[in-house]
């Protein structure tokens, strides 16, 4: 297993390719991601940046290509060894994922109970840190389905700490909760960043957190990098596919459909 | 063919092209059959492993212990009740439906004998595993289903917790354990049912049905039982958590999956009843 430096990158995707069947939903995606930094995958709905992130975590197996966390291979990885990796990072789930039948308390010991010898007083005190982290203590007693949408991703997150990992997967944070519960998630993410050093990944399709939040964005269309850069190079892109996605428009490449003018010129030709 | 005989009429060609599709149709449905079967057995080995070889190795962490006391007795517990009331049912319809023809031969004396026999060798263990079907192996596909559906269980792989040792081990070795004692109450209230029954139709007093009862049965027959529930057991924990493990589609695949799940077990455990029956009464007692 190579020596990872901190010189070297945290994630390095390369030529990652997954088909489903005779359909290639990824195709030859690379890219690496800096230690302490915090990278957007960003794309349309179907682009394929849910499937990436399946591989990223070790939950699919790609068809070619490796992504290396840390420097080891995840696609190599099975078993003991898999389970050994998955331990230095954490994943925060679009549902939030959370243990139904356990309070929030007993979601964020789970991974404790599980794999340190810990005695229950310092699970205690570490769950208390960690639900102070994502400020849900006056929390800890209830169950998922008692508290909000938003609290649930917070809770997550803490969760996904518990064993004070380097690396933390978000996928589609921000996805059904209001304005305030998404600028809170986004204050979090950064918080994680610049107080502890975490290296985030981030999927999601909401343009206001991405501004807040990114420090590199790599963008995905239909399973191919279109924009492996910063901020200011999303907002600089003239590709067409980016500027509707950036701009949010109706008609244009990633939709298929034409303005409304050129609908009527191409009716009238 | 006689001259003038009506000539024989083609089948119709929607019915052949049926009957082709049928046919073709044979290969792939028998395929996915076997595959269902041997992802099952995958499923059984792995629980297995989860149960009895991981526990003991100190690097493997399990939480069984502190999940199985909870799951026990929702197993044992809880479903108690309604097998009693099942049993005690059974046992007195048993009464009723054999008493006129026995007694028409003179023979009601026997009656708790044959009641007896039924609930231990063969009712007692089948209307238990009916029981523990819909109560718990339903439950077991939903719980299991819907936290598939949400993404738990793949949490539970990306925080290293394989969910097989965590969710599938535990509810397999309650039903293990908890069954064959619950098929024990299901003997002692099938025989109760009868006999309260016999007192008033028959005019035979408990002590006597009871004597009578006991004079026929031999440990081989309760042993019989015990060994049918204990396989039912493990059978419906495994049916009914494969197929909550691979529960897709939302909402609508869950309902589609818990109702294979109830139907499997039924089916299969009805088929394992014969076959136990077979090599118990042939080769065992």
């Amino acid at each position: 297993m190579p020596d990872p430096t901190p010189d070297t990158p945290m994630i390095e995707v390369q030529d990652v390719h997954k088909s489903f069947g005779p359909v290639n939903v990824l195709q030859g995606i690379s890219f690496n991601i800096q230690r302490g930094k915090t990278c957007c995958i960003l794309g349309g709905s179907g682009g394929g940046k849910s499937t990436l992130l399946k591989v990223m975590i070790g939950s699919h197996p790609s068809t070619a290509g490796s992504v290396k966390l840390d420097g080891t291979d995840i696609c190599c990885q099975k078993g003991r060894d898999l389970d050994l990796l998955r331990r230095k990072f954490g994943v925060m789930f679009q549902s939030g994922a959370l243990l139904n039948s356990m309070t929030i308390q007993e979601n964020i010991a789970l991974p404790l109970q599980y794999h340190t010898r810990l005695d229950q007083e310092t699970i205690d005190t570490t769950v208390k840190i960690k639900l102070m982290q994502v400020d849900l203590l006056h929390a800890a007693d209830r169950r998922p389905s008692e508290i909000s949408g938003g609290m649930q991703k917070r809770a997550a997150v803490a969760r996904a700490l518990a064993l004070d990992p380097r690396i933390l997967f978000y996928d589609e944070p921000s996805a059904g909760l209001d304005p305030i519960a998404t600028s809170r998630l986004d204050g979090l993410i950064n918080q994680l960043r610049d107080t502890m050093g975490m290296t985030s990944v981030v999927v999601t399709h909401v343009m206001e957190s991405v501004r807040r939040i990114a420090d590199h964005i790599v963008m995905l269309d239909k399973g191919k990098v279109i924009l492996d850069g910063t901020l200011d190079d999303l907002e600089a892109s003239d590709d067409p596919r980016i500027v509707q996605f950036r701009t949010g428009e109706t008609a244009g490449p990633n939709t298929g459909t034409t303005s409304n003018e050129q609908f009527l010129q191409d009716l009238l030709q | 063919m006689a001259p003038g005989s009506p000539k024989p009429q083609p089948l119709p060609a929607h019915l052949l092209g049926g009957i082709g599709r049928w046919t073709l149709g044979l290969g792939p449905g028998s395929l996915r059959l076997l595959g269902v079967i041997g992802q099952n057995w995958q499923l059984f080995t792995a629980t297995l492993y989860w149960s009895f070889v991981a526990p003991l190795n100190p690097k493997q962490p399990t939480r069984l212990r502190s999940q199985l006391f909870g799951m026990m007795t929702n197993v044992g517990v809880r479903s108690a009740p309604i097998v009693c009331l099942v049993a005690l049912l059974v046992g007195a319809i048993l009464v009723l439906q054999t008493g006129e023809t026995i007694d028409r031969f003179g023979q009601i004396e026997e009656g708790p004998g044959l009641v007896a026999l039924s609930m231990t060798r063969a009712l007692g263990p089948l209307m238990t595993a009916i029981v523990l079907i819909s109560r718990v192996g339903a439950s077991y596909t939903a719980v299991l289903g819907s936290m598939n559906i949400n993404d738990e269980i793949t949490a539970l792989e990306t925080m290293s917790i394989n969910p097989i040792g965590y969710l599938v081990a535990p509810r397999f070795l309650s039903m293990l354990v908890m069954t064959p004692c619950l098929v024990v109450f299901a003997y002692l209230l099938g025989m109760t049912g009868g006999a309260v029954v016999a007192y008033p139709v028959y005019d035979i007093p408990f002590s006597r049905y009871a004597a009578k009862s006991f004079e026929y049965l031999t440990m081989p027959d309760l042993f019989a039982g015990i060994i049918k529930a204990s396989v039912f057991g493990v059978l419906i924990s495994i049916v009914s958590c494969y197929y909550g493990l691979t529960s897709r589609g939302g909402p609508t695949g869950l309902g589609r999956n818990i109702m294979v799940s109830v139907v499997t077990c039924l089916v299969v455990i009805v088929f394992a009843d014969a076959i136990l029956t077979a090599l118990i009464n042939n080769y065992l007692f």
